[in-house]
């Protein structure tokens, strides 16, 4: 007889498999939705590798080729042109795998034409970083080599004329090198610990170093993240000690983390692309100073919900192009027009455009990728609509990095 | 050559020679097992009949008296011991040795949480670096369980080896089925959860319970009532809303997981009519998704709920359902579990049936009729230990031949698990791959005598060194890319490891790599080589390079091509090592392709360690 109250075999068995069950459920069940908190962290912007810079020797765009959704397969080019020419060279550096990715500055040799400096991000294997410093456009190359990899964005080399040049490293985030002319012979100015430490870097909420930029009148530039809402981190050198250059953004800009997305100095001007997370969405504003105190800022650019950068572009006179995808809808490109000026949308590129120039006349170029053809897009101002100029094949050996 | 590495298929000849040699030389070892055993019991037939005779007793003694096997365990004993069986044979199949660990043991733990992952690559390594030793040692691990079990069917030595069952079991569970899944993602009975294994487990320590524990129906019911537990909870899980189960497949949305399921299992290689049968199920499902969930989810809960009671006019109709849903599961959404070159059980319903069944029949057939005899002769496997230890008649007045044939073949059984745990538990604890990994991926190395074209070069510490420099030690030579992404430095780690698997012979021999890239070539760069790879504090490591034309003249002689490819590609260069004797001749040439993974990276290192050695000996 059961006692009363008693519970039956059958109950507990029950009960226990309903129980195991529940927690089987919950442990493999996939996640359903999004949390409310996720909701609303604000989105986080990467600092793309695809990237143009315009300097008056000369136009360089980094786009990566081949197929990008395989790491293996994905082969990164540079592509060069001369301020008088109408079409792109393919002037990527031999003797590296360059799946990783590759990154390069422009500058000026002492014959007047332009210098190019690339860098390979580490990948698979290898864990430091070549260069290739070329003094004739892209013709030849001559080796180099920082010590460590690089960091992953697309200012980590700079070469200015008359300047030191200068590699960011990933290391602790962000070592900052220069070299005063052999490309194999760097030594460490500044690092992430070290700036963040600082008065100055304390000030900004240094997170971690995100561009350099040389400038033979002002110094080494180096753009970092910042948690101090509104602060922009571009620090400056003057008598040995780094200092916080960059303004605080006035406004709504002024109530998100920035992070330095490009850094270019010049003549004394630096100028900076500097993406802004609030807790709804990402905007990006461009600033420009020529002194301490005296620096100008685009109006944000604001990115909407689920964009994502793809390219950002530095045109001759100082001013930024952005290129963004956005869910469900045609691409999203925008020139600043000029140094801490408007925003000035453009019509929507080609399909598979990876980087957008703005060239030393004022054209705008979209460089569009297809596996191992690059077309170059001219836009015509005027009729609101794209001319295909050129196409590029480039010989990509599928299978030689695996 | 980097960026032209070579994938080891499934079916490789050179490891399935190596996985037919490996089997055949284990077949031989337990012929003389048996040939051995045979005499064994020649000669204690002999010694037996010899004694008795003279003792003025009869031929032989009599048949034991012991009570009869109940029937639950015997279902249950030869019910998994063919299970073994058809196991150990499943592994026969040409493609395990390559294709287990990609075929079966990484899926399985595909959507586990990564601790599971982590437990069950531990698995993946031991059979990837090991995968002749492994896969032959499986397979006689596996017969020789089915064969103890089938063989033995009383006493101690059953009990033994239903616990080598349980053991076995476990560390298949664990790492080769992930635990069968539940933690994963998608786990439904449906799909084989908890895992057969886990099963052939249950089976196993059922058997290793002493008898008496078969002989009132409580065992009985506690199999019932966890089996019906078990089935309610997988009825819950089966209706969990927002698990797909519950979708069939309709235009502008993704099928339900049980139609994604069927789909896959349909591709699998198999007969044709299982192939169109199995297809014609995901159909209905895909039109009757819901329905079809509910009919299961209904089935297992009731039929769970009608073994918890443990009533037996209320259980064999349950058990009936039961085997009718695992044996239509088995075939229309397990396929029948062995089909596609690398299924290694017939998946979790079969065993499930067997357990239920035996468990019903441990309820209703629980009292077992005892056999009696007028002869006093005891059977040692037929009754408790304790007994046999009161008997103080001479062994040859009590064993039964049929029982001395019996413990032999026991015996023999459990020589044949031997043959498979030992070489098993030796791969496990062993953490350098087979040699014949390279074998395979890189082929036997090419012997030869002759002179070893001289070099001068510059060290990585800005030294000259030529090859006369180097008399009197043994020369590994390759080619590396100092900024190559990924053949080189597996190479330079194959190197290092090579270094120090030769242990004192290390001392003998000296380890050279020449720089096999026209543009990054000088010492910074094979400075930075050595850095990244751990090489700048081994002391018989050199990386040499010279001026451009030095450089391709060394090439030239010893037959390397270093490409200059364009658009971002890797350097394109040979992958050879030239085994270098003390007098500076040239003994032996290998290929030095890493392949694609680090077993067989760990592999060539001992291989080359091999290779140097027999040149060093020389």
């Amino acid at each position: 007889m059961r006692r009363p109250g008693a519970r039956s075999p059958l109950a507990g068995a029950a009960l226990a498999s309903v129980v195991a069950a529940a927690c089987l459920a919950g442990c493999s069940s996939p996640t359903v939705g999004v949390t409310g908190a996720a909701h609303r962290a604000p989105a986080v912007v990467g600092v793309p590798l695809g990237s143009t810079l315009a300097t008056t020797t000369g136009e360089l765009a980094v786009v990566a080729m081949g197929a990008p959704r395989y790491p293996l397969d994905t082969f990164w080019q540079l592509f060069f042109r001369r301020p008088d020419a109408t079409r792109w060279t393919l002037v990527t550096p031999p003797g590296v795998a360059d799946n990783g990715g590759l990154v390069a500055s422009v500058g000026t040799s002492s014959s007047g034409g332009a210098m190019l400096l690339a860098g390979f991000e580490p990948s698979q294997d290898l864990a430091f970083s070549p260069l290739a410093l070329s003094l004739d456009e892209g013709g030849s190359w001559s080796p180099g080599l920082v010590p460590g990899g690089l960091a992953a964005v697309p200012d980590a080399v700079a070469v200015s004329p008359g300047a030191p040049s200068l590699a960011l490293l990933r290391a602790g985030g962000g070592e900052v090198y220069r070299s005063t002319g052999n490309p194999t012979d760097w030594s460490e100015i500044a690092g992430r610990a070290a700036l963040a430490s600082s008065p100055a870097g304390r000030s900004c909420g240094v997170g971690r170093l995100t561009a350099v930029a040389s400038d033979d009148s002002r110094g080494p530039l180096v753009g970092t993240t910042c948690t101090a809402r509104g602060v922009v981190g571009i620090f400056g050198r003057a008598d040995g000690t780094w200092r916080l250059i960059g303004p605080r953004l006035p406004g709504p800009p002024g109530s998100g983390a920035t992070t330095v997305l490009r850094l270019v100095g010049a003549g004394g001007t630096a100028s900076g692309l500097v993406a802004v997370a609030h807790s709804s969405a990402t905007s990006v504003i461009g600033v420009a100073g020529a002194a301490v105190r005296r620096w100008s800022s685009s109006p944000p650019l604001s990115l909407g919900r689920g964009s994502r950068v793809v390219s950002t572009g530095v045109e001759p006179g100082g001013g930024f192009v952005v290129l963004a995808s956005r869910p469900h809808r045609p691409s999203m490109l925008d020139v600043e027009t000029g140094p801490g000026g408007a925003w000035h949308p453009l019509p929507a590129p080609p399909p598979g455009t990876a980087a957008v120039a703005v060239g030393t006349g004022g054209e705008v170029d979209a460089l569009s990728v297809a596996l191992v053809q690059l077309t170059d897009w001219r836009l015509d101002v005027t009729a609101g609509r794209w001319t295909k100029i050129d196409t590029v094949t480039v010989p990509i050996q599928f299978g030689s990095s695996s | 050559m980097p960026g032209m590495s070579t994938h080891l298929e499934a079916r490789n000849s050179v490891v399935l020679s190596a996985f037919h040699a490996a089997l055949l030389h284990q077949l031989l070892l337990i012929g003389l097992v048996l040939v051995l055993l045979s005499l064994a019991w020649n000669v204690l037939r002999t010694a037996q009949y010899r004694r008795s005779t003279s003792a003025g007793g009869g031929a032989d003694p009599t048949s034991p008296v012991f009570p009869a096997e109940p029937i639950a365990r015997r279902v249950l004993r030869i019910g998994f011991g063919l299970f073994w069986m058809l196991d150990g044979l499943l592994q026969l199949q040409s493609a395990m040795p390559l294709g287990l660990p990609t075929g079966v043991l990484e899926p399985s733990a595909a959507s586990s949480p990564s601790w599971v992952q982590h437990v069950v690559n531990v698995g993946v390594t031991v059979w990837t670096h090991h995968p002749v030793q492994t896969a032959a040692a499986a397979v006689w691990l596996q017969l020789g369980i089915g064969a103890a079990l089938l063989l033995a069917p009383r006493g101690r030595w059953s009990r033994v080896a239903g616990l080598v069952a349980m053991g076995w079991g476990l560390v298949v569970w664990v790492f080769g089925e992930a635990f069968g899944g539940i933690f994963g993602q998608g786990a439904s009975w449906l799909f084989g959860s908890p895992g057969a294994v886990l099963f052939y487990c249950v089976a196993g320590a059922l058997v290793a319970l002493p008898e008496s524990a078969w002989s009132s129906p409580k065992l009985g019911r506690l199999i019932l009532r966890a089996t019906g537990a078990f089935l309610i909870g997988m009825a819950v899980l089966q209706a969990w809303p927002g698990r797909g189960f519950w979708q069939g497949s309709s235009p502008g949305r993704n099928a339900g997981t049980l139609t994604t399921m069927v789909r896959q299992m349909a591709r699998t290689s198999q007969p044709g009519w299982l192939s169109s049968t199995v297809r014609a199920f995901g159909r209905v499902d895909a039109s009757h998704g819901w329905a079809i969930n509910l009919i299961v989810v209904v089935l297992l809960a009731a039929t769970g709920v009608a073994l918890c009671t443990a009533r037996s006019e209320v259980v064999r109709p349950a058990m009936y359902v039961a085997v009718a849903l695992c044996v239509a599961d088995w075939v229309l959404v397990q396929d029948m579990g062995f089909f596609g070159g690398v299924g290694t059980d017939p998946n979790s319903m079969l065993p499930m049936a067997l357990v239920v069944v035996s468990g019903y029949l441990a309820v209703v057939r629980a009292v077992v009729p005892v056999r009696q005899s007028s002869s006093a002769t005891v059977h040692a496997m037929a009754v408790p230990d304790a007994t046999t230890s009161l008997d103080r008649r001479p062994w040859w007045d009590r064993v039964a031949p049929g029982y001395l044939t019996r413990v032999l073949a026991t015996v023999a059984a459990m020589a044949v698990v031997l043959v498979g745990a030992v070489p098993m538990a030796s791969a496990s604890i062993n953490p350098n791959a087979d040699p014949i990994l390279a074998e395979a991926v890189d082929g036997t190395p090419n012997t030869v005598d002759i002179p070893a074209p001289a070099f001068r070069l510059v060290d990585q510490a800005g030294r000259t060194v030529s090859l006369s420099d180097l008399r009197g030690r043994t020369v590994a030579l390759t080619f590396l890319d100092p900024v190559c992404t990924s053949d080189c430095p597996l190479i330079a780690q194959e190197f290092r490891a090579t270094d120090t698997l030769l242990g004192a012979d290390a001392s003998r021999v000296v380890f050279v790599a020449v720089v096999a890239n026209p543009i990054y070539r000088s010492t910074a760069f094979t400075r930075a080589f050595d850095r990244q790879e751990g090489l700048d504090h081994m002391r018989n490591w050199l990386y040499l390079t010279g001026t451009r034309s030095a450089l391709v003249h060394v090439w030239d002689q010893y037959g390397i091509v270093a490409d200059v490819a364009p658009a971002g590609a890797m350097i394109a260069h040979s992958d050879l090592a030239y085994l270098i004797d003390a007098r500076g001749r040239t003994r032996e040439v290998l290929s030095t392709d890493p392949g694609d993974g680090s077993a067989s990276s760990s592999s060539f290192s001992v291989y080359l360690a091999t290779a140097l050695q027999r040149v060093v000996q020389a």
